[in-house]
């Protein structure tokens, strides 16, 4: 376990040749394939890719966790001069959890409800035999501590429910980390939680990985997480790993089309300037003081949350201007949206359409102007009825607006033009 | 206290239930074809005019509907169930002498069909999931389909042509042996020997509805994050069973335990029926072929207001078990 | 559709369940032409063993009764009582649901709370005292089944109205101004159609359980002969001649047995996602 003992430029884990295949009917052939990448001590490797490019099947591989229908073919995974491939199934658990550690992805369901958050690092402990005693309730806490939670001593009697998300991750590193194992694997730890959580967690990787020298493995489909903590990188493509080295390398002066297309589709800050309106245009919108809050009881640790999803926002858009809002998830930017459309109730302010103040009214009032003010969702998959033709859903909005089945279905193809997709898609 | 307010709100809500079914018996009484008193009175008493004339006058059957209403549900919360012409006895009485027995058979039912189906889902379950003899698998889920299919008074039936008729083994009628007059020890077997029969075949339908929810709910959480999370941490997987798996899983089986008391209620009619088991169900098969419709109705009411208790209990029970929800929500 | 139908092929026990089912239906379509007689004349002899006499084949009952017009006749009733109640379950159900879960607040309150209190009523018991009261007919004993069987729709629609009221489609379709009934009509309920057809399939086969418990105890109607009767009318016989209550509890059973196999055959042809897990 001791890190120190290698020696120099061995690497912690080699993964050689592996491959992994799929079962029959599958869309490809292999979940992985001939795949080959070292991690060593002191280093964080990002194994970047999309999701299904087979970057997770590694991790699972490595300590064993593949599902039965899942069977490694061919290849080896040397650890500490052993192949993990090879190992038996009683072997495998005294590595896990003491020179391996995992995290992944989904907080929410990744720590057993029932169980009280100090007892599940306590059974990672007690799985191996590991400070006996008193000790054990010690070294919980200095954990909890380690990983930056608050007050320790409630916290480890709480139940996963009670903590956030980002709380939740940090109890998963800390059970990861337990016993000092010289691997960390993290497989896309930080996916499911907001930018700010995010960063936080990823300092809290860095700051750990600094301290205790370990070998890190990050999964992500997220370059921007790789050109934050990454030292090394390797891309992978439907199960084959199509570039791999030094992240300054890989990043700036990628090698293979295709990592040069997934960098290239990272959204860039610089865009062009649009030009500005006519200030003397009506102003077809009002919003005044828009205020929506909603009520979310958080657990003991974190402060019980009154969000105050929109907080006395005003803004004017005029005739043929279009007005960008932009925040992050969870700035209230898609609340206003569904306000302003009365998809959902406001506490207070006003919202006047064409002089005429929108928000008292009731649904059928409201309903007759409804064709005066439309949203294009964000999922496109989600915003059409799986269930009705492409034709249909466009007649649907006219119609019941009371135009003519007939006109409706003119007007729909005639739009369909102008979006520049074939007619023939009335009937898909 | 939030638990206090808690209580009072869910005990309002069963007693609103109660009332409901009160309510209930009382339309059903004035929606029924032909005159009120007569069906109050039942069969063996309409011939008897001054016995429908005093039940004219008891429940004012010439007077406003609300007073009838008033009346009626009075006499329910003074425990006035009605009066049994043919037995000659107040059904409250009658009810409360069979009622014991019901308990028993039910409670006993209900442990067997829980334990058993339980068991067996977890083992199906496991063998499934672990890729180990699961032919054990495929065999309890058939077994159990079968018994899920099979109608309750029938199994009840072969049963009784099975381990009586053929066998000789376990008595098939009532709860003692008659006349015996056994006493003490001698006759706890005796009446444990009578359970047999019923207390199996009423459980083995839901034995199987069990296996089949135990065996479900535990392929779910088995395939759930942190039962992985458990063994990335080298947690042997009998362990992993035990502790993860089993308690996460074992939470929707018990909430849908108290659903089912419901329908054991009607099993029990059957069973009780076919065994002459001498519980309030085959009170309520006694009025149905008496055409007592007061006692029918109290019959009702009672096992009514029996499973709304149980579903009380079992909901206050699956809120203790469950950390996630607070006590007093 | 030849998707839907490949899928279901794909579980043998769904399509033993429905050669079992066809079968049962032919029985009770044509029951009138393979039996001239109907199931209540006393035809023979009473008592007659099964397969000792070429015209009774399943023997006689103790009054003389050919059991084997009285098992295709009682087909005829378990399928006729069975699919009409759950349909009339099911139509009901839909409504109060669609309109709590869509309406939500005050509405979704007052029905769930209508709809709890027939849940929490032993079934059975209210089935037995309606059909009681209201005298036995083939009506109260569909109009009774109905009654206690509503309720699981009732919760299932709700709960899949509240998902996908949520969903983006559902809204686009109150902000392109549809009213609520073309709503939940033409858009929400075409994608919960597939758990509900699942649960009626298999609330036919619990109304057939149901309405022969019923004939059991003697609330069958008494025009109709059916499988419940049958066994009910065989008890007095239990010692010399157990088959009279062995055979119609074995058409129960197969039928039941054939209506469940088919509901877990479209459960699996409709939601294939959830049979992937190496299952």
């Amino acid at each position: 376990m001791s890190i120190a003992n290698l020696p120099p430029n061995t690497p912690l884990l080699s993964v050689e040749h592996l491959t992994v295949a799929l079962p029959d009917g599958s869309d490809r052939t292999h979940a992985v394939k001939d795949l080959s990448f070292e991690l060593h001590a002191g280093e964080i490797l990002c194994i970047v890719g999309e999701s299904g490019s087979g970057k997770s099947i590694s991790a699972n591989a490595i300590m064993g966790l593949l599902p039965g229908y899942l069977k490694p073919k061919t290849g080896r995974i040397v650890f500490k001069g052993r192949d993990l491939l090879q190992q038996r199934e009683d072997e495998l658990l005294t590595l896990r959890g003491k020179d391996i550690g995992m995290v992944f992805q989904e907080p929410m369901s990744a720590l057993n409800p029932l169980m009280r958050v100090g007892e599940q690092i306590a059974e990672v402990l007690a799985v191996h035999g590991a400070y006996p005693g008193p000790a054990r309730q010690q070294r919980v806490l200095e954990l909890l501590n380690f990983v930056g939670l608050p007050d320790p001593t409630t916290l480890k009697d709480a139940y996963p429910f009670r903590l956030s998300g980002g709380q939740r991750q940090r109890v998963m590193i800390a059970m990861a980390l337990a016993l000092e194992p010289a691997i960390l694997i993290a497989d896309e730890p930080t996916t499911a939680l907001d930018v700010t959580t995010q960063a936080q967690i990823l300092a809290l990787i860095k700051r750990i990985q600094a301290s205790m020298g370990m070998g890190v493995m990050f999964i992500t489909h997220d370059f921007g997480v790789v050109a934050d903590i990454a030292d090394r990188v390797a891309v992978m493509e439907k199960g084959v790993l199509v570039e791999q080295g030094p992240a300054e390398q890989v990043l700036n002066r990628p090698q293979h089309p295709y990592t040069q297309r997934l960098i290239a589709a990272v959204p860039h800050r610089n865009s062009d300037e649009t030009a500005q309106g006519n200030l003397t245009d009506p102003v077809v919108l009002e919003v005044k003081n828009l205020r929506k809050t909603y009520v979310t009881e958080r657990g003991l640790f974190v402060r019980k949350r009154v969000v105050n999803a929109v907080d006395g926002v005003s803004f004017n858009v005029q005739r043929g201007q279009t007005l960008g809002i932009v925040g992050e998830s969870g700035s209230g930017k898609s609340t206003i949206g569904k306000c302003l459309l009365r998809l959902t109730d406001i506490d207070s302010g006003q919202l006047i359409f064409n002089g005429t103040d929108i928000a008292p009214l009731s649904q059928a009032q409201f309903r007759p102007m409804r064709k005066h003010l439309q949203m294009i969702f964000q999922d496109p998959f989600a915003s059409l009825n799986p269930r009705h033709t492409v034709g249909r859903s466009i007649i649907d909005g006219p119609v019941a607006n009371g135009v003519p089945y007939a006109e409706a279905e003119r007007r729909a193809r005639e739009l369909l033009r102008l979006v520049e997709l074939d007619e023939s898609s009335f009937d898909r | 206290m939030k638990l206090i307010s808690f209580l009072i709100a869910r005990l309002g809500k069963a007693l609103f239930v109660i009332l409901g079914v009160v309510i209930f018996n009382f339309l059903l009484i004035r929606l029924a074809p032909g005159d009120p008193a007569a069906i109050m009175a039942g069969e063996a008493a309409s011939s008897d005019p001054a016995y429908l004339d005093q039940l004219r006058e008891q429940f004012g059957f010439d007077q406003p509907l609300w007073l009838q209403l008033w009346l009626y549900v009075k006499g329910i919360f003074q425990l006035d169930l009605g009066f049994s012409y043919r037995n000659n006895l107040p059904v409250l009485d009658l009810i409360a002498e069979r009622l014991p027995a019901t308990l028993l058979l039910m409670a006993l039912a209900f442990v067997f069909s829980l334990f058993v189906g339980g068991l067996l889902g977890v083992l199906a379950a496991r063998s499934r999931y672990t890729n180990k003899n699961t032919w054990l698998d495929s065999t309890i889920m058939s077994i159990s389909l079968l018994f899920y299919a099979t109608p309750l008074f029938w199994l009840s039936l072969l049963m009784v042509i099975l381990f009586s008729v053929t066998l000789g083994w376990l008595p098939a009628f009532g709860m003692e042996s008659v006349g015996a007059g056994l006493t003490g020890w001698a006759r706890v077997v005796d009446i444990s020997a009578h359970l047999v029969l019923p207390v199996v075949s009423l459980g083995c339908f839901f034995m199987a509805v069990y296996a089949r929810l135990a065996r479900a709910s535990m392929l779910e959480v088995m395939g759930m994050d942190f039962v992985k999370t458990a063994r990335a941490k080298g947690v042997p997987s009998g362990q992993v069973i035990r502790r993860h798996v089993m308690r996460n899983a074992m939470l929707p089986v018990v909430t849908f335990a108290g659903i089912q008391l419901g329908q054991m209620a009607g099993g029990a009619v059957l069973a009780e029926t076919v065994f002459g088991w001498p519980g309030i169900g085959r009170l309520m098969f006694d009025a149905l072929m008496q055409r007592d419709y007061q006692l029918l109705l109290g019959v009702f009411l009672v096992t009514s207001t029996m499973v709304v208790l149980f579903n009380l209990i079992t909901d206050l029970i699956y809120r203790v078990i469950d950390p996630r929800i607070e006590l007093g929500s | 559709m030849k998707k839907f139908i490949r899928r279901f092929s794909a579980n043998k026990g769904a399509l033993v369940g429905l050669m079992i089912f066809l079968l049962v239906i032919l029985t009770a379509v044509f029951c009138s032409i393979w039996f001239e007689e109907s199931p209540w004349s006393m035809v023979a002899e009473p008592l007659l063993k099964p397969l000792t006499n070429s015209d009774y084949p399943f023997g006689t009952d103790m009054l003389g009764r050919d059991l084997g017009a009285g098992l295709a006749y009682g087909a005829r009733v378990s399928l006729l009582v069975g699919v009409v109640s759950t349909l009339a379950a099911v139509i009901f159900g839909v409504l109060i649901g669609s309109l709590a879960g869509f309406y939500g607040g005050r509405t979704d309150d007052l029905l769930m709370r209508f709809t709890e209190f027939f849940q929490t009523i032993p079934q059975l018991a209210m089935a037995v005292v309606l059909v009681a009261i209201f005298t036995p007919t083939i009506y109260s004993i569909v109009g009774a089944i109905a009654i206690v069987s509503w309720p699981p729709v009732a919760r299932l629609v709700r709960s899949e109205f509240l998902s996908l009221k949520q969903r983006e489609f559902v809204q686009a379709a109150v902000v392109i101004g549809q009213k609520p009934a073309r709503i939940i009509f033409t858009q929400i309920l075409p994608n919960a159609m597939s758990p509900i057809i699942v649960t009626a399939s298999l609330m036919i086969a619990t109304a057939i359980l149901t309405e022969s418990s019923l004939s059991f105890l003697g609330l069958g109607d008494r025009n109709l002969m059916s499988w419940g009767f049958m066994i009910g009318a065989a008890r007095t016989m239990l010692r010399e001649a157990p088959l009279m209550s062995v055979l119609p509890g074995i058409a129960i059973l197969l039928t039941v047995l054939a209506i469940n196999l088919i509901g877990e055959g479209l459960n699996d042809a409709m939601n294939p996602q959830l049979r992937k897990r190496g299952e």
